[in-house]
């Protein structure tokens, strides 16, 4: 077993909002081995990305983090000062999102942009940090990189303009990156070459990811674990081989049988019927019992417990009767 | 954008000449200035004599070509009012506008994008609820009645400055003063829209991830994505500033190109307000041409063909 890089304890996420309180991320908790690419996986508003941005420190007001613990590299983080937190961010571990077109700003250079992490973090002086920052270009697999260096965003397409936040991303040589659906903006040939990329560099760095996505395809190529997650918990922690192998809960069962597969015919292809519901008006007992094709009685009134199984972990209760009464689901 | 500037500069020329009719028509209707030049006595012959002297008799299109060949030799004509070339008066007059409006314009930038930005950073809070109503009373309020109520206080009641004049900096307050709350009222709102605007934006999400610290996020990162509209209002603040201020101008008997063009429109002493009005659309012009090229120095994607 390699050993644990982050390990979070219960994070929960809120929002004060004018109908009270309201929590967006609950009981969340998990590991992220060194060198492991763990993948959350979930449908838009599930809190996948306010749970990476919750370890980042980058929740912003009027939102609350609140964790037992959440240990980056033997460091208790949770409850860091900004001043501390600030000097990790971007050094020991840092962030790719989702719209690369966006997420670069439009009026200083690439080379502006990335040198900056190595001013910061490196104490870099001008000529060294645009010497680093034309490296990592190259790194990157950026073909002519002094000149990209010079361009700005807009000069760039979209799938550069991702390389360009990988590098700069991968300046300090973060021992955790997290990539908010970094493919999901880019076309599929792009997608592949930025999956390829990725691998390819935590492969060289030995750097722990974990990646956020809706696309179980990408799931299947980058992860070793993955987290499921729905309505703001984690339902269902297994290995990727595990996990589409033999689905434990039924919301991954419903996300896996709703995928295309390869020689599927004119099949009509199933959905998971209903919607997430808003955290506003949380359903009692399991939040996916309205659409669970097993929901009993009791599904509706107790909360799930996390039940763990042959080194996974579940949030069902038929996973719970079936420990105790030996019969019903065999896993 | 060397080209770019050329082109704008060649295009300057029609702008003149369609401003140069404008103002060349408005005053050739707004009435004959031979009846205020002579005693009222005077006949109809000396009349006629006095118009044919100064080429009133010619022609519309006539005196228009005469107008601007005159202008082109830098001749805007004489003021009966003064007995003066109208082009040294405007030239005498302009380094207190431009003293005047610089000041103004200054407090007002400074002001407007402190308060904005501080605004946008505490939104939601009794701070951002005073730069607000502060934002909405400088707007409402007429400029006139906050120069007479500054009057009233400071100089009348604490009698800590002048009343009205010029020539030494305690006259200046005052008017500068009213000015910047007119001006810096109008640039808030805007800086704080756009602050907050650009705040929500991904690149600012990135630059925190950067471990950036907060304030090089906001004034680098943000800021200067908020810059092109400020650019703009401040742009279109400054021709307002220097010949617009005329009531400011007027009420603390600043000797600035406003109250000349204002004494020159009161006694159709038209070559005057021919001059004056030509210098305040020449500053227009070139406020405009300043804030495209700084345009395109911020913004890089901005591309003028």
């Amino acid at each position: 077993m390699k050993q644990t890089l982050l390990k979070v304890e219960n994070l929960e996420v809120k929002f004060k909002t004018l109908e009270g309180m309201q929590t967006a991320v609950q009981g969340v908790s998990f590991d992220v081995a060194q060198g492991e690419v763990f993948c959350l996986v979930g449908e838009s508003g599930c809190g996948k990305s306010l749970t990476s941005l919750s370890i980042m420190g980058l929740v912003e007001k009027p939102g609350i983090v609140e964790a037992d613990a959440i240990v980056l590299d033997g460091q208790d983080i949770s409850h860091l000062k900004e001043e501390k937190l600030r000097e990790l961010r971007g050094n020991k571990m840092s962030m790719i999102f989702q719209e690369p077109l966006t997420s670069l700003n439009p009026l200083f250079t690439v080379g502006n942009q990335m040198d900056e992490v190595f001013r910061l973090h490196q104490k870099a002086n001008r000529a060294k940090a645009k010497q680093m920052s034309v490296e990592m270009l190259r790194f990157v697999g950026i073909p002519d990189p002094e000149d990209v260096y010079k361009r700005y965003p807009a000069a760039l397409s979209g799938g550069m303009r991702q390389r360009v936040m990988i590098a700069m991303a991968l300046s300090c040589r973060p021992k955790l990156l997290i990539a908010d659906e970094p493919t999901t903006a880019l076309d599929v040939t792009i997608q592949k070459q930025i999956l390829k990329l990725m691998k390819d560099l935590r492969r060289e760095l030995g750097t722990s990811i974990i990646f956020i996505t809706h696309d179980l395809g990408v799931v299947a190529e980058m992860a070793d674990r993955v987290a499921v997650m729905y309505a703001g918990q984690i339902v269902e922690q297994a290995s990727v081989y595990d996990l589409f192998q033999k689905p434990l809960h039924p919301y991954t069962e419903g996300l896996i049988n709703s995928t295309i597969r390869l020689g599927d015919g004119r099949r009509r292809l199933p959905t998971i019927a209903g919607t997430v519901p808003p955290i506003s008006k949380m359903v009692s007992g399991c939040r996916f019992h309205p659409r669970c094709p097993y929901a009993t009685p009791a599904c509706r009134e107790n909360a799930p417990p996390v039940i763990e199984i042959q080194g996974r972990m579940v949030r069902c209760i038929r996973y719970a009767k079936e420990h105790k009464q030996e019969g019903g689901v065999h896993v | 954008m060397g080209r770019y500037l050329l082109k704008r500069v060649v295009q300057i020329i029609p702008v003149l000449l369609i401003l140069t009719l404008i103002i060349f028509c408005l005053v050739y209707v707004a009435g004959d200035p031979v009846a205020l030049m002579l005693p009222p006595e005077a006949g109809e012959q000396a009349k006629a004599a006095l118009r044919e002297a100064l080429g009133l008799d010619k022609p519309f299109y006539e005196q228009f070509f005469i107008y601007i060949g005159n202008l082109l030799r830098g001749d805007f004509g004489t003021s009966y009012q003064y007995n003066q070339d109208a082009l040294s008066l405007v030239l005498e007059r302009m380094p207190y506008s431009l003293q005047l409006a610089g000041v103004s314009l200054a407090c007002s930038v400074v002001v407007g994008i402190v308060l904005g930005v501080a605004a946008a950073h505490f939104r939601n809070s009794p701070f951002d609820l005073l730069v607000n109503g502060f934002a909405a009373l400088g707007q409402a309020l007429p400029g006139f009645w906050v120069a007479i109520m500054l009057i009233l206080l400071f100089a009348v009641k604490l009698q800590l400055l002048p009343v009205s004049g010029s020539g030494t900096w305690q006259n200046l307050v005052l008017p500068a003063a009213t000015l910047t709350l007119v001006t810096s009222a109008k640039i808030i709102p805007l800086v704080r829209s756009n602050m907050i605007e650009v705040m929500q934006q991904d690149y600012i999400r990135t630059a925190r991830s950067k471990g950036l610290r907060g304030s090089t996020v906001v004034f680098k990162h943000a800021f200067k994505n908020t810059l092109v509209p400020v650019i703009t209002i401040i742009a279109m603040q400054l021709p307002t500033l220097i010949g617009g201020a005329l009531i400011t101008e007027t009420i603390f008997a600043w000797p600035g190109l406003g109250m000349l063009i204002y004494r020159g429109v009161a006694n159709l002493d038209m070559t005057v307000v021919q001059a004056g009005v030509m210098a305040v659309a020449l500053i227009t012009i070139v406020a405009n041409l300043i804030s495209d090229i700084a345009y395109c120095i911020i913004d890089p994607t901005i591309k003028y063909q």
